[in-house]
């Protein structure tokens, strides 16, 4: 459905795609990556806003439905309104225009604002209706670049749901930094790190990428702590502080855990 | 097909004009009330009708033209900077036909302006209708361009307001060579034109070049 081969792009000095190659079918797939990694660079030259300065990205779909991760819209117009103008760009036909706008902006809950002037709403509805007009005449792509960043838990379960509705027969790539939100929602898992994938694979298999390499340690054992070793987390537990470490090495006087995803994804780029 | 495509343009357009609010309407306070009211105030007070005639050709020169950046650079401005702008360039790769659509509904309401001075004071400026319209282009050119190149509206806006001062002051010898003003009325429809030829064709040309750039640099 959508295939990426040897992608590269380059922005004067920096590299932001160094040879990704990926192959998407249907299903969620959720895009992992630190800050500057070449996530939403990646998502722009799939959805054609940017070309690649190398390889190629064959799609068999023409319409995309993309969420940027600045999401802004005309202040002046109606959500209605709104909807109207990016289903007049998606080339919606007229007969079904309206039933359309009406489906999708029900699927996201803004039927109630359809009339009110989209400076009238919150953050979260904007992002909701930013999700509507991607969602809007049933692309079997869907990009979403960080689609929960600023949204409050109910409305990330709200976005999780939806994502549920819609994920039939569909191909759906989802960037974000919340590893939490690739576990409850994507069944697939791509890291990205300095421009490359580094790995693709289901979130089991990202977990195992951490086995045997979890730890909780007692706080008083820190400064004996040796090798190459990262403390993901403290916890506190019968009135007494824990270390959660991830190491390379096995540490003697450290309980083994079970690794979740995030350890496998910190493991894949401190490695 | 063909037919649809213009509906959907004129669909797109209408919305990004609305988007505008109240902005919208300057163009319109210019060519409707503030020129006809300035010869109208000019002949009440005794300005001889000849006099009159070529005060409001040079003051139609003025303002026409530059009003042709309003509509194509405030109503488009989410296609060069701002929020949307990503992810317009996804549903649609150039806005072009769209915008010169807009300069052609710009160009009739310079029509019907010049009716309402042919029907209220009887002046028959249609002689400089075409040195006007290609006026019109070059400010719509070089404003599309401006913003298509720089992806700032603000700026592209005052460097267009900035050469329409040096067309005001354009009877200054030393500024003549960059002024487009036409200091003396025309005496049919293509007199005077030859000059204005050369204008047109780099306008087209820096309107067509900005429109590649801003496709390939998106």
């Amino acid at each position: 459905m959508l295939k990426l081969h040897n992608c590269k792009k380059i922005f004067k000095k920096k590299t932001a795609l160094n040879g990704f190659s990926c192959e998407f079918d249907q299903g969620i797939y959720g895009l992992l990556g630190p800050n500057g990694s070449g996530k939403t660079t990646l998502m722009r030259c799939i959805c054609g806003i940017m070309d690649t300065d190398g390889g190629n990205i064959e799609s068999d779909e023409n319409i995309i439905g993309y969420l940027p991760q600045n999401f802004g819209m005309f202040k002046t117009l109606t959500v209605y309104e709104m909807m109207d103008y990016f289903a007049t760009l998606k080339n919606i036909p007229s007969k079904t225009k309206e039933e359309e706008i009406k489906r999708c902006l029900e699927l996201v809950n803004l039927t109630e604002v359809m009339n009110v002037k989209t400076k009238g709403l919150s953050g979260g509805m904007i992002r909701r209706a930013g999700i509507a007009q991607a969602i809007m005449g049933d692309p079997n792509i869907l990009i979403f670049d960080e689609p929960t960043t600023g949204l409050d838990p109910e409305e990330r379960l709200r976005f999780k749901n939806l994502l549920k509705k819609i994920k039939k027969d569909k191909t759906i790539l989802i960037s974000t930094h919340i590893v939490s939100d690739v576990e409850a929602i994507c069944n697939q898992l791509i890291v990205i790190n300095q421009g490359k994938n580094i790995y693709q694979g289901s979130l089991e298999e990202i977990r195992s990428a951490a086995k045997n390499k979890v730890y909780i340690v007692s706080e008083k054992y820190e400064d004996q702590l040796e090798g190459n070793y990262f403390i993901k987390d403290r916890i506190s537990k019968d009135n007494e502080n824990f270390l959660y470490v991830l190491s390379n090495s096995k540490i003697k006087f450290g309980e083994p855990a079970e690794p979740g995803v995030e350890d496998g994804y910190l493991c894949l780029l401190k490695n | 097909m063909p037919a649809e495509k213009l509906i959907r343009s004129i669909k797109l357009i209408q919305l990004n004009l609305k988007s505008m609010g109240l902005l919208y309407f300057i163009p319109y306070v210019f060519l409707f009330l503030i020129l006809p009211l300035s010869t109208y105030i000019s002949l009440t007070s005794g300005t001889a009708k000849e006099q009159c005639f070529l005060n409001s050709y040079f003051q139609i020169q003025m303002f026409c033209p530059f009003f042709a950046v309003w509509w194509t650079l405030f109503g488009f401005r989410e296609f060069s900077e701002g929020k949307m702008r990503e992810l317009l360039l996804v549903y649609q790769k150039s806005i072009l036909k769209e915008l010169i659509i807009v300069w052609v509904y710009y160009i009739l309401h310079m029509i019907i302006m010049l009716v309402l001075y042919l029907c209220l004071f009887g002046f028959n400026y249609f002689h400089s209708m075409m040195i006007l319209t290609i006026q019109s282009f070059a400010f719509f050119s070089v404003g599309i361009s401006l913003s298509f190149l720089i992806k700032n509206i603000a700026l592209s806006f005052v460097i267009c307001i900035l050469y329409e001062l040096i067309g005001m002051f354009g009877q200054i010898d030393i500024l003549q060579p960059i002024s487009m003003l036409s200091l003396s009325f025309p005496q049919n429809f293509f007199d005077g034109i030859v000059p204005y030829l050369f204008i047109l064709l780099v306008s087209m040309i820096l309107l067509i070049f900005s429109n590649l750039f801003a496709k390939k640099y998106a």
